[in-house]
């Protein structure tokens, strides 16, 4: 989506300010990834250790 | 040799199972009313559910040499001579990069699925009953009733497709048999997959499927969780089938299914509640209803009747306080025992609405020890493609109604409510039968959500964070098995390594003899026991009673005497029992034999300190020991 200035030329700020709920859903969903994965991953913080030793 | 023996018997099954499937298809009128690419995955599955039916019979028959297993399997090749509808070809453009990635990966893990095939079985519960009944049933040339709950007097129509695998092919064929059957799996997932999302997508979902922790604990072994989500897929596939067309044909086809898990195992009596409140929300219910539950009765009767009519309960000894037990093989103070501990073992949360909203999400986040929940749960994706998949719902709201995955949620949305409620063991892998079609519907709604919404890069973002933490659990857990592919072990060292408490086992097989017979409380030992053995236990049989409180050694010598038991394995030893030590449900077995042995009616001959590895996937873990003694009943010297 383009906005157009009074000159008829795309209007940068506008484009910005039109697409600011996407960025922002996009921002939220990849927040939501990383949040998410990192819970799942804590409960097995005491098995980072044993699992290096495997291969160490 | 072995291996090549192995290798044709579980292809010799695999191609006897899809040729049986598909005459039966073909019986049924229905070759021509699936998609070409459904055809042969779902007539696999219904081959090997016929196979596990048939061999009951056999089995009940004692007609259980190699010969008349092959002359079982066989007939099934004749189904290859019925025509079937062609797939379309596979063009090079379907083969992007993403495609070629996820069969690269695919073909990596069946490659390490192979390797852990030619280990020895080492999963408890696998050595504990999966293997070990057929074994003890080949062993025996015929069935025998086995009066032990929980693990014992259970449908076993899967465990009959493992006896035919062992008795025709030995160890091997049953270990790749039992592989192949978690890959059946994924191939049908993969097939009902491209039905509501694109190839990646499917392939995609097969990889999350296949490196799930809860798929991996189970899928190189007996465990059968895995191996139902077959039944469950065709069943939920068959339903939905009969409510779109209203052909009565699938809803045959749906009874079949659930008959076949039915008989496999007793959450299939869950599953078939399941899918019959499916079938009778809809316009045909009462001719689909009543097709579906004669069937599901024909096919999924016979273990129950076995139960019936040798212990007087069809679901023994679930209903003792109804229908009581036949031969004293239960009886009201072990009934009230096993009551009072599995209880609060198997559910360790109350069955209320909060939990049944949390379960998921605890199970996840933060695995309880009941549930096996952490290393061999269901994995990170739920969760992490949870609010696309609940977004695309609302989003797609108005369409929910005729969507084609419509039956495959609420079947599986009936049978998470059926199964949480109902009080059966809350282990998260009793819901792996329901996972694939959880996968199809999570990833269909949160697919259409994140493409309407642009939202496409952090779901694939979350899929292949998922795909790399699992991957890295199959890495892990398969390091064992290569490293001891690899390292030339023997299989006696990797048994040491990986079975908890093996030790007594190679003395008894070496000392022992098939006039013999030797009474365990380690049931995982049983399988690699080449001499007849009886698993006791305190709170699970009741054919030795050992419920905590009876300190009969007479009547113990009576009940071991009438079961040709002619030595003990006491854990921990008498010495150290003396000293007070104690071990898990051993008291009152180890105080009685002590009491034989004082009054000479027994002799300590062996003695062991028996290992048990935390974890066999990752040994660095603290292991626990405990003494053991081997102990020869001498009845003849007895002064009681």
């Amino acid at each position: 989506m383009r906005n157009l200035g009074r000159d008829g030329k795309a209007n940068l700020s506008g484009t910005l300010a039109a697409q600011r709920p996407a960025i922002a859903a996009l921002a939220v969903a990849w927040l939501w990834v990383a949040l998410a994965t990192s819970a799942y991953l804590a409960q097995f913080a005491g098995y980072v250790r044993p699992i290096l030793a495997l291969f160490g | 040799m072995t291996l090549a023996i192995g290798f044709a018997t579980a292809a010799l099954l695999a191609l006897a199972s899809a040729g049986a499937g598909r005459a039966v298809l073909a019986g049924f009128g229905l070759v021509g009313r699936l998609e070409p690419r459904l055809v042969d995955p779902v007539a696999f599955v219904v081959g090997v559910g016929l196979l596990g039916w048939l061999t009951f019979f056999l089995a009940l028959s004692g007609f259980l040499g190699p010969l008349d297993l092959i002359a079982l399997v066989i007939p099934g090749l004749a189904g290859f001579a019925l025509r079937v509808p062609r797939k379309a070809a596979l063009g090079v453009r379907g083969f992007d990069a993403v495609v070629v990635a996820g069969l690269a990966v695919l073909a990596t893990i069946a490659v390490l699925d192979v390797v852990q095939a030619m280990a020895p079985p080492a999963d408890a519960d696998t050595l504990a009953y999966h293997f070990a009944l057929p074994k003890q049933f080949l062993a025996a040339g015929h069935l025998e009733f086995v009066p032990r709950a929980v693990d014992g007097a259970i449908p076993l129509l899967l465990h009959m497709t493992y006896l035919v695998a062992l008795g025709i092919g030995g160890e091997t064929a049953l270990t790749l048999w039992a592989m192949l059957l978690g890959w059946a799996a994924a191939w049908l997932l993969y097939e009902l997959a491209r039905s509501v999302v694109d190839r990646r997508w499917a392939l995609m979902l097969v990889i999350l499927f296949v490196t799930t922790p809860a798929v991996v604990y189970g899928s190189g072994s007996g465990q059968l969780e895995l191996k139902l989500t077959l039944f469950a897929m065709v069943a939920g596939l068959a339903v939905a089938r009969a409510i779109d067309s209203g052909d009565w044909r699938f809803a045959a086809l749906a009874g079949l299914a659930v008959g076949f898990f039915v008989g496999a195992k007793y959450t299939g009596l869950l599953f078939a509640a399941g899918c019959g409140l499916a079938l009778l929300m809809q316009r045909r219910w009462l001719l689909h209803g009543a097709i579906y539950g004669a069937v599901v009765l024909v096919v999924g009767a016979q273990w129950y009747l076995w139960n019936a009519v040798n212990a007087g309960d069809p679901v023994f000894p679930l209903l003792y306080g109804w229908l009581g037990a036949k031969h004293g093989y239960w009886s009201a103070e072990i009934a009230a025992f096993l009551h009072a501990q599995w209880a609060p073992e198997e559910n360790p949360v109350p069955r209320t609405l909060y939990w049944l909203v949390a379960y998921p999400f605890a199970a996840t986040l933060h695995g309880m020890e009941n549930w096996d929940s952490g290393r061999t749960g269901l994995g990170p994706f739920g969760l992490l493609a949870l609010p696309f998949a609940l977004l695309g719902l609302w989003h797609l709201r108005h369409r929910v109604a005729v969507s084609r995955l419509r039956s495959y949620a609420a079947i599986a949305l009936a049978y998470y409510l059926i199964w949480f409620l109902s009080g059966v063991s809350q282990r998260v892998r009793h819901l792996l039968p329901i996972y694939p079609f959880f996968l199809l519907c999570i990833a269909a709604a949160a697919d259409r959500f994140a493409q309407a919404r642009g939202l496409r890069a952090p779901l694939y973002g979350a899929v292949a964070l998922a795909i790399v933490i699992q991957s890295g659990v199959v890495a892990v857990f398969n390091l064992n098995y290569v490293r001891h592919l690899a390292s030339g072990e023997t299989r006696e060292d990797f048994l040491r390594r990986n079975v908890a408490r093996f030790a007594p086992v190679p003395w008894l097989n070496a000392h022992l003899t098939q006039h013999d017979r030797v009474l365990i409380t380690e049931r995982q030992l049983v399988y690699h026991l080449a001499v007849p053995s009886f698993t006791a236990s305190e709170r699970y049989q009741y054919l030795v009673d050992l419920v905590p409180g009876s300190s009969n050694p007479r009547r113990f010598l009576a009940e071991i005497g009438r079961l040709g038991i002619t030595y003990v394995v006491a854990v921990p030893g008498l010495a150290d029992f003396a000293r007070g030590e104690r071990h898990f449900e051993t008291g009152e077995l180890v105080g009685l034999t002590s009491a034989l042995v004082a009054a000479g009616c027994a002799t300590v001959v062996h003695s062991d300190t028996m290992t048990a590895p935390r974890s066999r996937t990752i040994p660095t873990f603290d292991s626990n020991s405990v003494s053991s003694d081997v102990v020869r009943i001498d009845a003849a010297h007895c002064h009681l």
